[in-house]
């Protein structure tokens, strides 16, 4: 098993090398670069582009230089450095802006993880052990609503309802007057007044998702015959379910959570601009639109380590709840 | 001071005020000092005698201060009114008269980068300007050039400080001058704005500063319109030199703590450093400023705020220093929806910048909701057809360049019809001219051709002789290929509704017109390479046009291609896509007029001037302009005053944020808004 973890790691080292060569394509790729995104910024808003400045922008950045300088500038500082750069966007070190909203955007993600979880196992259960009765009708209909009505729609449906019938003010996780304050009791309540907008709305879907697969992987386990067997055995019903066929159904879970890694970071992008929450998402987007590589590059980057460590993560896990997966390795 | 003689704006102070008042948009920013008067007797006397006689009697104070402030003196913390206001503030008077103090003005910012959403806000130029589009002293007390236009004189307010309580002299400017702009590591490209040309080189202007409230530009060569530039209209680039020099390897006291701070903000260069600073894009919160808020808070945060500054050198006409409102608060959104919700649910105060025209209905339903009035504002941007006169296609250029054929575009086109569908009737038909309020408003250009004929205009085409039609009806070359007349025209990255429409009309007399679509940037690259046929744009920088000429001159790119080859050429005459106009063309008229403007030192001259050109426009139409004025909304508060309904706006260099100094906005009922 360790020799196992440890050649997985070596594998881990090449493939981010590559996808760091492939992400600094990728944002260069569009015709241009930060200074004439930024210069057509500025005539859009009708500012002057103050050539003085865009000269000591490009000098700054050393967006003059050969692509593969640039790149060996960028990879070089962050190993051997630490250093992820500076937004141009924000005349700011990347490590700073990302940092400050990782926290808000953890905790978001996370708990619309486990609030999915756990709203849509035991009902995956139950839907799947009462199939075709009448709260698994309900409960499919109620999915399919969730899976096919866009987020940012829902979003925009929740917030205007808010609006008309509460005096709340919507957009963001805090209301201007506990923007800056200080941590107390009346901002944490103010917190949990605009958080559950997001949760919920990102949980719907993703809930959905869990429900319907949790609900056709145990209807398959159900009828094998080791489900059977337990049965003739005299297992009570309730542990016997949650017991086997539930621990295997729920492989999908275990074998995406690496991908929900990354998802903490991106996934909830769309909702979070609808919303103006300050995660990470909106960052990474507005970088990506203003071409302010070492921002978007750096995000991507992590993106990209979250997921293949998440990936490792998962196949640990999967090894761990499914003893067939464990036993297929080691033998 | 004797040679000197005072620019003149078009009226005298006192002509300022007849006239606002029959205009009946009540009383105007009035600035003193502004209009004819010398400036050698420039309002200095006359300023602070004004306003002193209205000072509250028996405060024992000349002027009077916002609540918190007062709080603050006699706390001790800050000096006295009297010792903060220069010896002559500028006099504002708001349109809804003296107002009160206090209260919090709310706004939103869209993203992080959205600095433009505070800076429009809070920032003042050297100069200003007003409703009637004229030109007034702002951070300069009064400005004065001399008649050959090399000598640029702009007077300081004597006792002026900056918002940390240090005075502001000519030694700011001086240090700006010398130690930034002459630096070559901090500046490595010598501002043009700052040079004049001889020999066909930028030659810096000189810089004198015989005494602490005097600094004169002179220049190698005729610049009469610098006060024009963008860095002395609406914006100001000097700062403070005391809190910079900490910054700067020759001036500081400390080089070591430099170097600290250097690797601290983890640069390599100095100047880097400097140039985050001294706050170019993001305002910092430490540089002490000039304006009537200052920023209070790093760009980054969710909520940016503002905070009055004490030491703001402006009064009302009662004496009372500005501005009336206490804070400014900036939210921000990324999503323009999540903006509109804060609007109806009456959480933005007052701000224009990103209101959308689409949600002008949603907005004006809400108004009570809200409680809000959603105020209509004319955007002054004209929309418009670049045929390229020089495009690459001979043929096309013979039929472009023909007046005729323009003249046709333009009535072969029902505007009425097209502002009715698309715009719901809420356009102005017109040609691309200043608004009307302006002193260089020409009648003969934004009203020629505007009728709709389409006889008429077949008639002209076909009197160039394009008289042939193929089998489907389109009209042929003359030179015999029988090929049909087509071009490309370029948009937007998708078509617009109002393209679409005028690409009908013109079809529809004989024309076969290709739609691309492109995104910006490969329009730029499109029209680098005089790649382009035609194309329609929005045109904007018609508000103060000797600001920003360049679409009607056409001597930088303007993404306006109508004549891109003669642009290009004038630009650099060794580019080998530029080309000359034709001898005896009217582009060589629209420069030399140009040229002929630079180097006028009297203001009258030069609008008579510059009409001159705008009138040639209106006899060439180089570009077919077809209707402007949209609405422009902003949402306000109710109570929220100072501010009125139905100003020209125009995009460039957030003019629309101070033709009403926003100083002078209050709240009727500040303490309902802390």
């Amino acid at each position: 098993m360790f020799s196992y973890i440890l050649g997985r790691f070596a594998v881990m080292i090449p493939t981010l090398f590559v996808i760091s060569i492939v992400t600094f394509i990728i944002i260069q790729l569009p015709p241009g670069d930060y200074l004439t995104t930024y210069a057509a910024q500025l005539r859009e808003q009708g500012d002057e582009v103050d050539e003085v400045l865009m000269a000591r922008l490009e000098r700054r950045y050393g967006l003059g230089q050969p692509q593969h300088i640039q790149y060996l500038k960028w990879i070089s500082g962050i190993l051997l450095r630490g250093d992820w750069g500076e937004s141009m966007l924000f005349q700011k070190p990347v490590e700073d802006l990302i940092w400050n909203r990782l926290g808000l955007t953890f905790i978001l993600s996370f708990t619309t993880l486990l609030f999915g979880w756990l709203v849509s196992i035991p009902l995956g259960v139950y839907s799947a052990t009462h199939q075709y009765s009448v709260i698994d009708y309900i409960v499919t209909a109620l999915n399919f609503i969730g899976k096919g009505l866009p987020e940012f729609m829902l979003a925009l449906v929740i917030m205007w309802l808010v609006t008309s019938y509460s005096d709340m003010s919507v957009g963001g996780l805090f209301s201007p007057e506990y923007m800056d304050a200080p941590w107390t009791l009346a901002r944490l309540w103010d917190l949990l007044a605009h958080v559950w907008i997001p949760i919920v709305i990102l949980a719907v879907g993703s809930t959905a998702n869990g429900i319907r697969i949790t609900r056709a992987n145990l209807l398959d386990e159900l009828n094998k015959p080791y489900v059977e067997t337990a049965r003739a055995k005299g297992v009570k019903e309730t542990r016997l379910i949650w017991k086997y066929p539930t621990r295997v159904a729920l492989n999908p879970f275990f074998s995406t959570v690496g991908w929900s890694l990354a998802d903490l970071i991106s996934g909830t992008t769309i909702v979070a601009i609808v919303l103006s929450l300050q995660t990470t998402g909106p960052m990474l987007f507005t970088a990506l639109i203003n071409q302010d590589m070492f921002l978007a590059g750096s995000f991507i980057m992590m993106l990209s380590v979250l997921t293949v460590i998440g990936t490792l993560l998962s196949d640990l896990l999967l090894a761990w709840v499914d003893p067939r997966i464990r036993l297929e390795e080691t033998g | 001071m004797k040679g000197l003689k005072s620019i003149k704006t078009d009226v005298t102070r006192r002509d300022f005020v007849r006239l606002s008042a029959m205009a009946g948009a009540g009383t105007v920013l009035v600035a003193c000092g502004a209009g004819g008067a010398p400036a050698a007797e420039a309002p200095m006397e006359e300023a602070p005698a004004e306003s002193a006689a209205e000072a509250a009697p028996g405060s024992g104070s000349m002027y009077n201060e916002a609540p918190r402030l007062a709080e603050m003196v006699a706390n001790g913390d800050l000096p006295p009114v009297d010792e903060r206001l220069p010896v002559s503030p500028l006099v504002l008077e708001g349109l809804d008269g003296v107002g009160n103090y206090g209260g919090l003005w709310r706004a939103g910012r869209r993203g992080q980068a959205d600095h433009f959403a505070v800076n429009q806000v809070i920032i003042r130029g050297a100069l200003s300007i007003n409703q009637e589009l004229t030109i007034n002293p702002m951070v300069a007390e009064s400005w004065s050039v001399s008649d050959d236009a090399t000598e640029f004189t702009f007077n300081l307010r004597e006792g002026m400080k900056w918002s940390d309580g240090a005075p502001f002299t000519s030694a700011d400017i001086r240090f700006w001058y010398d130690e930034e702009m002459h630096n070559e590591e901090l500046t490595p490209v010598f501002p043009a704005w700052l040079t004049s040309v001889v020999d066909g080189e930028n030659v810096p202007a000189e810089l004198s500063t015989p005494d602490d409230t005097t600094a004169t530009f002179k220049f190698a060569s005729p610049n009469a319109l610098f006060h024009y530039s963008a860095g002395i209209l609406l914006s100001f680039p000097v700062r403070s030199a005391e809190y910079m020099k900490q910054f700067h390897p020759d001036h500081t006291d400390d080089p070591a703590a430099l170097d600290q701070m250097i690797a601290d903000a983890d640069l390599e260069l100095w100047t880097d450093l400097y140039v985050d600073k001294r706050s170019g894009r993001h305002e910092n919160p430490e540089s002490p400023m000039l304006w009537p808020w200052t920023v209070g808070t790093d760009f980054t945060e969710p909520l940016v705020t503002a905070v009055r500054n004490p030491y703001f050198w402006a009064v009302d006409t009662d004496g009372n220093q500005l501005p009336y409102i206490d804070d400014l608060t900036f939210r921000q959104f990324t999503d323009p929806d999540v903006y509109a919700l804060w609007c109806i649910n009456g959480e933005i105060d007052c701000q224009s910048r990103h209101v959308r025209n689409t949600d002008i209905t949603v907005l004006k339903e809400n108004e009570e909701a809200g409680d809000y009035k959603l105020q209509i504002w004319r955007r002054t941007a004209v929309y418009g057809l670049h045929l390229n006169m020089t495009a690459k296609e001979p043929r096309l250029r013979e039929l472009f360049q023909a007046r005729d054929f323009r003249i046709a575009c333009s009535i072969g086109v029902d505007r009425d019809a097209i502002n009715e569908l698309v715009f719901d009737g809420t356009a102005t038909n017109m040609q691309y001219g200043p608004p009307v309020e302006s002193p260089l408003y020409v009648e003969e250009l934004n009203n020629a051709h505007l009728e709709y004929d389409p006889d008429r205009a077949n008639a002209l085409i076909d009197g160039l002789g394009y008289t042939e039609r193929d089998d489907d009806g389109y009209r042929v070359w003359k030179d015999g290929s029988g090929e049909r007349i087509r071009w490309t025209m370029l948009g937007g990255p998708t078509v617009t509704d109002n393209d679409q429409l005028l690409i009908d009309y013109i079809t529809e007399m004989g024309f076969e017109i290709n739609y691309r679509g492109a995104e910006r940037a490969l329009a730029q690259e499109l029209d680098r390479n005089n790649d382009i046929e035609a194309r329609t744009t929005f045109m904007d920088r018609n508000l103060i046009p000797l600001a920003d000429p360049v679409i009607w001159i056409n001597r930088a790119n303007t993404e306006r291609p109508w004549g891109n080859a003669w642009q290009m050429w004038s630009v650099n005459p060794d580019n080998p896509i530029g080309e000359p106009p034709p001898d005896g063309h009217w582009q060589w008229d629209l420069w030399r007029i140009w040229d002929e403007i630079r180097v006028t030192a009297d203001g009258d001259k030069q609008n008579e001037l510059f009409k001159e050109i705008l009138r040639i426009w209106g006899r060439e139409l180089p570009t077919v302009g077809y209707f402007g004025e949209l609405p422009r909304p902003v949402v306000v508060r109710n109570g929220f005053k100072g501010i009125h309904a139905g100003y020209p706006w125009d995009c460039c260099r957030g003019v629309y944020e101070h033709i009403i100094d926003n100083a002078t906005w209050y709240w009727e009922d500040p303490e309902n808004h802390m």
